[in-house]
């Protein structure tokens, strides 16, 4: 394979590790995009389930389209045409399409299917079962599934349908689970799952009013940082229900209201909150395995081991974090 | 009629394909159904019917139909936004045959939007008087307008919209934004109210671009926002990304960071910053790196970068608002030899595009420096008052907000003005006062 040099830095890992840690949003897609034009990383799965990962957490969905849609016509490899139709599973998910979507998790729920992509499925089919008013079939395909019960994805699908299926307080529970193990592996993103938006549901259900606002600001406060219009639209309609002591603050609904509606004019975007969205496990291992090398809490340095697609990982900006003024 | 509901069905089928996230696959249907068409095999298409071509006249029969095709899918490129290069090739290579106002009018918007006036201008100088009055005045206005001369565009314009020219719209929009670039803010208000039930279709998100340009020129930034927004939900319901055919975004964002709400500022920046970068062209990388700028309370390397591009190519009123802003910023930080050295290039500058609300806010600025004490740099206390002074909120509704005595908000007032080199309240509205 010809693959770049060693001192090459991998985009589609400078693009992973932003993404986890909800920073430098322009950053990210311009590493995914790159990413995306290497030849090198584009015969590596894991290179482009880390940069499509990126775009459409980024929210740049007409560029994830178009490079899923390109990859699909290359057929190089069936693991890279397996994130591809992941890739525009979670496009027409995040677009309102939860027919097309369910059509192609279809196609990707056989035995053949790559270990890291079967916990991304299943999320997203019990997510689509429980917003088409199925939240038993939801169940249903949630117990017949025989893997590891504490992964964070099957925590959070645990969660969608304990939520569904009136029990708010079991609910609470399977999402702070689920964050305290996406937070262990320097997840801080909430365009990749927005767990804390979620628990805040779950909070205010069982009337755990404190928990509720401090799970919908840490929410808030993550989100201006990423920049993703989607995810701070949402993490607003939490502000909002949470923020004023006299009833529901309007004008952070208004705000939240522009932002969802412009991600998707005429889509409805209640209907889009039941939605999420989801990295691929490749991303947050590439930033375990950052972590595990260079120290908890220190992003990785320039001497990261090798990417898979031959190139290394590149260090992590390391900025201050800069909350938004709202 | 089978023709009219073949068209329709193409036309059905691809803003379905759009709302469902398959932008990809909604240009391949349009491409085809175009390529079908042109070889006789289908409904006569005309682009845009499938495609955001702005103001472009009706093409005349089937003649050169490869022309036409490429020509098409140069604006395909265009309107996603990647491929420039491509896009412009193809432009060239069709602009070099003899073809029908329509395909003329598509081939010079792409090199328009792709930032080679140049190549446009020429074009248009050659060759725009052989396909009719209309589509010399229409496209001349726009050419001229990117290329800094507001008042040759608003002449063109003006002369377009007295022969009552088709589309309407589209010339009542460019119209209010030459008059915003030249100035006559009172003339660009009284050409959009009149021009109010002229949108349909493609032009009501020209028009409301434009009204978003003449609010934000009146410093009416809510309202503009609103328009701006509305503008940017025409365009992705056609399947339109790329900046360079309307920059709303960066022009959103400049509304939104003037209006406080600095997060928004900074999510419309940057998704055009990204967008401009994709496809290439520098005024639209320009627009964006002043917006974001701004959306991070005032970042002069960013500006000045800004400055930079904006000067490669750019309207007027662009390259100069980025340099009276940068100006404005130094000023505030209390670096005064440097905002006097972009103050002076601000008012050469204005001179020279004829642009006198921009000598006026050279003007302004040299005041400001010559009252200034050398000690301009505000305190973090006085930028939180200024900037609630500024978002017009009384000294007794400060006061509340910080848990200050009206005195104390009083006194950090008076030492903002100073320091700033303005008179009061009204000076403090024009001037700019950065977050961090």
């Amino acid at each position: 394979m010809n693959g770049p040099g060693p001192g090459h830095e991998c985009p589609a890992s400078t693009a992973a590790a932003l993404l986890v840690a909800g920073e430098s949003w322009t950053d990210a897609v311009e590493s995914a995009e790159q990413a995306l034009a290497d030849p090198a990383c584009r015969k590596t799965p894991s290179c482009v389930s880390r940069a499509l990962a990126t775009l459409v957490c980024a929210g740049e969905l007409v560029a994830a389209d178009a490079h899923s849609l390109a990859l699909l016509e290359d057929r190089s490899d069936d693991r890279v045409v397996e994130i591809a139709l992941l890739a525009r599973a979670c496009v027409a998910l995040r677009t309102g399409d939860l027919a097309r979507c369910a059509a192609l998790l279809d196609g990707l729920r056989h035995d053949g299917v790559t270990a890291e992509i079967r916990p991304v499925v299943l999320l997203w089919t019990v997510e689509d079962l429980v917003a088409r008013g199925e939240p038993r079939g939801a169940e249903t395909v949630l117990l017949a599934h025989d893997g590891d019960r504490s992964h964070p994805l099957l925590l959070a699908a645990s969660a969608v349908v304990e939520m569904a299926l009136g029990r708010p307080r079991d609910a609470l529970k399977a999402h702070l689970a689920c964050g305290r193990a996406l937070t262990s592996f320097g997840v801080l993103n909430p365009a990749v799952l927005p767990w804390r938006h979620r628990a805040f549901q779950a909070a205010s259900a069982c009337g755990d009013n404190d928990d509720a606002a401090r799970l919908a600001g840490e929410e808030h406060a993550a989100a201006a940082r990423w920049g993703e219009p989607r995810a701070l639209g949402l993490s607003l309609s939490a502000v909002a229900r949470a923020g004023a002591p006299d009833g529901e603050d309007l004008v952070a609904y208004e705000r939240s209201v522009r932002l969802l509606r412009w991600r998707r004019p005429g889509w409805n975007w209640r209907r889009s909150c039941a939605t999420t969205a989801i990295v691929s496990p490749c991303t947050a291992n590439t930033w375990q395995r950052g972590r595990s090398t260079h120290g908890h809490g220190r992003p990785p340095s320039t001497s990261a081991p090798p990417c898979s697609c031959g190139a290394r990982m590149r260090a992590v900006p390391h900025r201050p974090a800069t909350p938004g003024p709202c | 009629m089978a023709d009219d509901n073949v068209l329709g069905d193409v036309r059905r089928a691809r803003i379905e394909l759009i709302r469902n996230g398959r932008w990809k696959e909604a240009d391949l249907l349009a491409g085809e159904a175009v390529a079908r068409a042109l070889k006789g095999g289908g409904a006569e298409l005309e682009p845009a019917d499938l495609a955001y071509v702005p103001g472009c006249p009706e093409t005349a029969g089937r003649g050169l139909p490869d022309a036409r095709e490429c020509v098409f899918r140069a604006v395909q490129a265009t309107n996603r936004g990647a491929g420039r290069a491509e896009a412009v090739a193809a432009a060239r290579r069709v602009l070099v045959e003899k073809v029908d106002a329509g395909t003329f009018w598509q081939a010079v918007t792409v090199l328009v939007h792709a930032g080679e006036l140049a190549q446009a201008h020429r074009h248009w100088t050659c060759s725009a008087h052989k396909h009719g009055k209309d589509v010399h005045d229409l496209l001349g206005g726009r050419i001229m307008l990117l290329r800094g001369d507001p008042r040759a565009a608003v002449r063109l314009l003006d002369a377009a919209l007295g022969r009552d020219v088709r589309p309407r719209g589209v010339a009542v929009a460019w119209l209010v934004l030459a008059l915003v670039e030249a100035g006559e803010l009172v003339r660009a208000r009284a050409v959009a109210q009149a021009g109010r039930g002229d949108g349909d279709r493609q032009d009501s998100a020209e028009l409301r671009f434009a009204r978003g340009r003449l609010l934000l020129a009146e410093g009416q930034t809510a309202a503009a926002l609103e328009e701006l927004l509305d503008c940017g939900r025409l365009l992705a319901a056609r399947g339109v990304v790329n900046p360079a055919v309307l920059p709303w975004r960066s022009s959103a964002a400049l509304a939104a960071a003037a209006g406080g709400d600095l997060v928004l500022a900074r999510i419309c920046a940057d998704k055009d910053l990204v967008a401009a970068r994709r496809w290439g062209a520098p005024r639209e990388i320009g627009l964006a790196l002043h917006a974001s700028a701004l959306a991070r309370g005032g970042d002069d390397v960013l500006l000045e970068e800004a400055v930079t591009f904006l000067g490669r190519v750019s309207t007027a009123d662009e390259a100069l608002r980025a340099r009276h802003d940068l100006a404005q910023l130094l000023l505030a930080r209390g670096e005064v030899d440097r905002a006097r050295a972009h103050v002076r290039c601000l008012r050469e500058e204005a001179a020279s595009a004829c642009c006198p609300q921009w000598s006026g806010a050279a003007d302004e600025l040299t005041h400001r420096l010559l009252r200034n004490d050398g000690e301009s740099a505000l305190s973090g206390q006085q930028r939180r008052i200024a900037l609630l002074a500024r978002a017009g909120r009384s000294n007794r509704e400060i006061a509340a907000e910080l848990g200050l005595t009206l005195r104390t908000v009083e006194f950090h007032l008076t030492a903002v003005y100073r320091k700033m080199g303005v008179a009061g309240r009204p000076g403090l509205r024009r001037a700019f006062v950065p977050t961090a």
